[in-house]
């Protein structure tokens, strides 16, 4: 069941796709392929918190969000919220998560119609939940949504194209989007990977305002290290489908424990630290219907011993309420 | 004035893009130089024209593209002069790209190996031995096995297939590689392998790059000079240490402030306000002057000219002092 | 609309043209014929070169040719736009299922899609028209349940791939249910294709009424191209010599499908951005 101060409880969370059979596959008794996107994840996501889940590509981690959105079909496992497991739901069950959790996605242009007006994109939750209000409200409801978020007079806003828009102001309107049901989680799922890095911090800045003025939770999916250094109050370090890591985000940033997550630290990218010399992994992500047996970092882990090629490490709680999937740690 | 001997000069470079009724000036007044044996970053954010420059050095704009002023010279000869079938004779010869999204650039149907081979035969006239020969010898260079040559692009992954697009970039031992955001669209941890390569190779074959990228840490990284774009022209020009640790260009310094880092003590990073121009609409004077936080009468009317601050470090802004600092 | 117009290529502007002129003629047939179609005339004006008194000469029974090509315009034209209208909207429909369903949905329905492109047009018009009998309601029927095929493939495949937009998702993350998003964001940004596959639709409607019409199975209480070219032929005029019989109508035809194939494909270029050349 849910702790006490906890929003989400995830609990082994598994999703795994079957994988295309090619034809003359059929006839073959070996067993099926599955992709393992999501191989056992487990965390708990607290109330008011930030929790980024940091990985790469196959990481797993837009999965994850995608399930927590009840977006994907054939998710197994727990994942509680608000007393309920929603790992599985009906539809009357999903309409009303719909208005607790929203999602914010990574490409503002695209996540928009480009033939509506941002009035009718923002509005379009309303449309859907709030079929009773009538329009002088739902404009009232939108104004205020966009004024939240920094577009101010809403006025000029209402009636422009997605077009017409600058790339900042395409996320804001978006996240005004999510804001217009007040929800009590949002999934922002690499809200700046596609702005340019002045604007990047205006979103994220804004995002870090609007939780102090409402009671909001976040689930941030990135990959980018740096910047979640800025906003997240806890990271979690994916890696082909499960976690590796997680913790508070200083201290993990700091004293990282998994060698994945030293190694990521040790390739950011940022100026103060240009003239290091940076230990890279060698390799490549393995294919997530190729995973590693034991554990699945161990074949380009620089610590692996003969014991990470056989079992698969379960997390284990160290001081400073860290938890790491690691045999050495 | 640095007296070392320029191997790209670009003169005063415009560049102008049509669209629909409307003319976007992707690059205006744009100068810089490649010497010898260095490596040069082009940073900037979206738009800002530094791929644009890219294109317009190969000669390579789309369609409705065209340059509207300015010259490009390699090794004494003027490019933009030069006809098509002339300028051919450099591509791959003298002067290569690797670009972004290089992942789809390759042949689907033919082998990588042959790709490569392909591109020395019909080029430098070598026979079928000694290209393939070159081509297991290059793959070694990039760090995938040799025997890999016979294989097809859809066999190997995104950050092999940029190593590929880099080996088919030196082959033929250019003197100069245009590297336009080839670490984009990448993991991190792939990204930090092909710039090691990149570093390596740029030392093992003295190679004189032009680097393209939006990251000011990458560039910071293998760059030896920078040039920072906005707006279509270069606002800051110099070297690395210099324009990154003494900053002088409003845009540049209020940039520095938006970026993250990872070892100093949290505290906010600074958004610029506004938005760059759009190009259909530079506004007169200063393109910066709607975000800056100095601006004044003077900047909206005149466009300032590149003065030099510091030892080859130079900056186009009104409120620079020639002869020092602000 | 106006916008949208200019920017048609001259390809588009002499299409558009001769449309407008085409409707011009049909729906002002009454005040521009010289004579009733159906007036015939006595032996001395049968199958009558074009002189002052008939413009396009006559038939064999004596009609006047001018006015018959006007008032056929009423009925190539009617026939050719219902019945295109019928298999958008056929196609239209199958073809947004299709597309936003998938699945076994998706399956069935491009079986049944394919089974329309495979089957021989004319054998099933004449069998049908053969049992249903000639009028121009069968006519706009059949035509009608033959061409919807095109239309159905063209709408799935943009459906197909509006379904993966982001816009979409985040459609469906707030909850929105099928008919919402087919509404809202399949619906608008398909209905630009629709309309410029319409038109050649209608094209291609006219042409094959032209041919039910002339191999006899059209209404024959109604005037339409088709239908003179068929008594142009029944009547033996062209071993006669009657060129003014056959041509006029034929022309027409002509006119119209190409007018409307013409627009077609300019209003395609101009709603469809990928077809634009880079100008």
């Amino acid at each position: 069941m849910q702790k006490e101060g906890s929003i989400v409880r995830v609990q082994n969370l598994n999703v795994w796709f079957r994988a295309r059979t090619r034809f003359f596959d059929f006839w073959r008794s070996a067993s099926r392929t599955f992709i393992k996107a999501v191989d056992g994840v487990s965390f708990d996501l607290n109330k008011g918190e930030t929790l980024a889940l940091v990985g790469e590509s196959g990481s797993g981690k837009t999965t994850v969000a995608r399930a927590l959105m009840q977006l994907i079909r054939g998710a197994e496992g727990n994942i509680w919220f608000d007393g309920r497991n929603i790992v599985r739901t009906n539809r009357a069950e999903r309409l009303r998560l719909r208005t607790q959790i929203q999602m914010i996605f990574q490409d503002p242009f695209d996540a928009m119609n480009p033939r509506e007006t941002v009035l009718k994109i923002v509005a379009e939750p309303l449309n859907i939940h709030r079929k009773d209000l009538d329009a002088k409200r739902r404009v009232a409801l939108v104004s205020k949504a966009l004024r939240s978020v920094g577009l101010s007079p809403p006025e000029d806003f209402l009636n422009r194209y997605p077009h017409e828009l600058s790339g900042g102001q395409r996320q804001r309107v978006l996240i005004a989007g999510a804001l217009v049901l007040d929800p009590i989680l949002l999934i922002a799922d690499e809200p700046v990977s596609m702005l340019d890095a002045s604007l990047k911090v205006e979103i994220l800045n804004l995002l870090v305002e609007l939780k102090r003025k409402r009671p909001l939770t976040y689930l941030l999916i990135t990959h980018d290290l740096a910047l979640t250094r800025y906003v997240a109050d806890r990271i979690a370090i994916m890696y082909l489908g499960r976690i590796l890591e997680i913790g508070p985000s200083q201290s993990v940033l700091a004293s990282p424990l998994h060698p994945y997550t030293q190694a990521l630290i040790n390739v950011v990218p940022t100026l103060d630290r240009v003239w290091q010399q940076k230990q890279v992994l060698a390799g490549e992500i393995p294919h997530p219907s190729n995973i590693p047996l034991g554990c699945r970092f161990h074949p380009r882990c620089p610590e692996a011993t003969g014991l990470c090629s056989k079992s698969q490490p379960a997390m284990k709680e160290t001081e400073g309420q860290r938890l790491v999937a690691c045999h050495l740690r | 004035m640095n007296r070392q001997l320029s191997l790209l000069k670009v003169k005063n470079l415009s560049v102008q893009f049509r669209l629909g009724d409307e003319y976007a000036t992707a690059l205006r007044d744009v100068s810089f130089d490649v010497h010898a044996g260095e490596t040069l970053g082009l940073a900037g954010e979206s738009g800002c024209g530094k791929s644009t420059a890219a294109l317009a050095i190969m000669n390579l704009l789309p369609e409705n593209g065209q340059i509207a002023g300015g010259d490009v010279w390699f090794q004494g000869k003027n490019l933009t002069q030069l006809p098509l079938k002339e300028l051919r004779k450099y591509w791959w010869k003298d002067l290569s790209i690797v670009f972004q999204g290089a992942l789809n650039s390759l042949n689907p149907v033919k082998t990588v190996g042959a790709q490569i081979a392909e591109a020395m035969i019909v080029r430098n006239g070598m026979d079928k031995m000694q290209a393939w020969d070159r081509v297991k010898d290059l793959f070694r260079q990039i760090g995938i096995r040799p025997e890999r040559i016979s294989e097809y692009p859809h066999e190997f992954s995104g950050g092999m297939r940029q190593r590929v697009m880099i080996a088919m970039a030196i082959c033929l031992n250019p003197k100069l590689v245009i590297a336009d955001e080839c670490t984009t669209a990448l993991d991190v941890m792939i990204q930090t392998q092909i710039m090691n390569l990149l570093k390596e190779l740029k030392s093992s074959l003295e190679l004189s790059m032009l680097f393209i990228n939006h990251d000011l840490a990458l560039i910071a990284e293998i760059c030896d000079r920078v040039a920072i774009m906005y707006a279509g022209r270069i606002v800051e020009i110099g070297p690395v240490r210099s324009v990154f640790f003494e900053p002088i260009h409003p845009y540049v310094k209020q940039l520095l402030n938006a970026l993250p880092r990872m070892e100093d003590s949290i505290s906010r990073l600074h958004a610029i306000p506004g938005t760059p121009p759009r190009l259909q609409e530079i506004p007169e004077g200063c393109p910066f002057l709607p975000r800056c936080h100095q601006g004044d009468r003077r900047c909206g009317l005149e466009v300032p000219l590149m003065a030099e601050v510091y030892p080859d470090h130079w900056a186009n802004c009104h409120k620079i002092n020639p002869t020092g600092r602000k | 609309m106006l916008s949208i117009l200019r920017k048609l290529n001259r390809k588009g502007t002499v299409g558009i043209t001769v449309l407008v002129f085409l409707l011009t003629i049909a729906v002002l047939a009454p005040l521009l014929a010289p004579y009733n179609p159906r007036e015939t005339g006595s032996l001395s004006d049968i199958l009558k070169a074009p002189d002052r008194k008939n413009w396009l000469g006559t038939d064999e029974v004596g009609r006047d040719l001018l006015s018959l090509v006007l008032y056929g315009a009423r009925v190539s034209l009617l026939v050719g736009f219902s019945s295109a209208f019928l298999s958008i909207f056929i196609g239209s429909i199958i073809g947004l299922l299709s597309g936003y369903f998938g699945g076994w949905i998706d399956d069935v329905l491009m079986r049944l899609t394919d089974l329309f492109v495979v089957v021989p047009r004319l054998p099933l018009v004449l069998i049908t028209v053969a049992v249903l009998g000639p009028s121009i309601l069968n006519t706009i029927l059949v035509i009608g349940i033959l061409i919807w095929a095109g239309t159905a493939r063209i709408i799935r495949v943009q459906t197909l791939s509006l379904k993966e937009r982001l816009f979409v998702e985040r459609a469906r993350s707030l909850g929105a249910g099928h008919l919402h998003i087919l509404r809202r964001h399949i619906l608008p940004n398909v209905l630009p294709l629709v309309f410029a596959n319409t038109v050649l639709v209608i094209a291609t409607s006219i042409y094959l009424e032209s041919t039910v019409s002339f191999l006899g199975l059209g209404d024959p209480t109604h005037i339409s191209w088709g239908m003179i070219l068929h008594y142009a032929f029944v009547s033996v005029a062209m071993t006669y010599g009657a060129y003014w019989y056959v041509i006029p109508p034929g022309i027409m035809i002509v006119l119209a499908v190409l007018s409307f194939t013409m627009s077609g494909y300019a209003l395609d270029e101009v709603l469809n951005p990928k077809l634009r050349s880079r100008t």
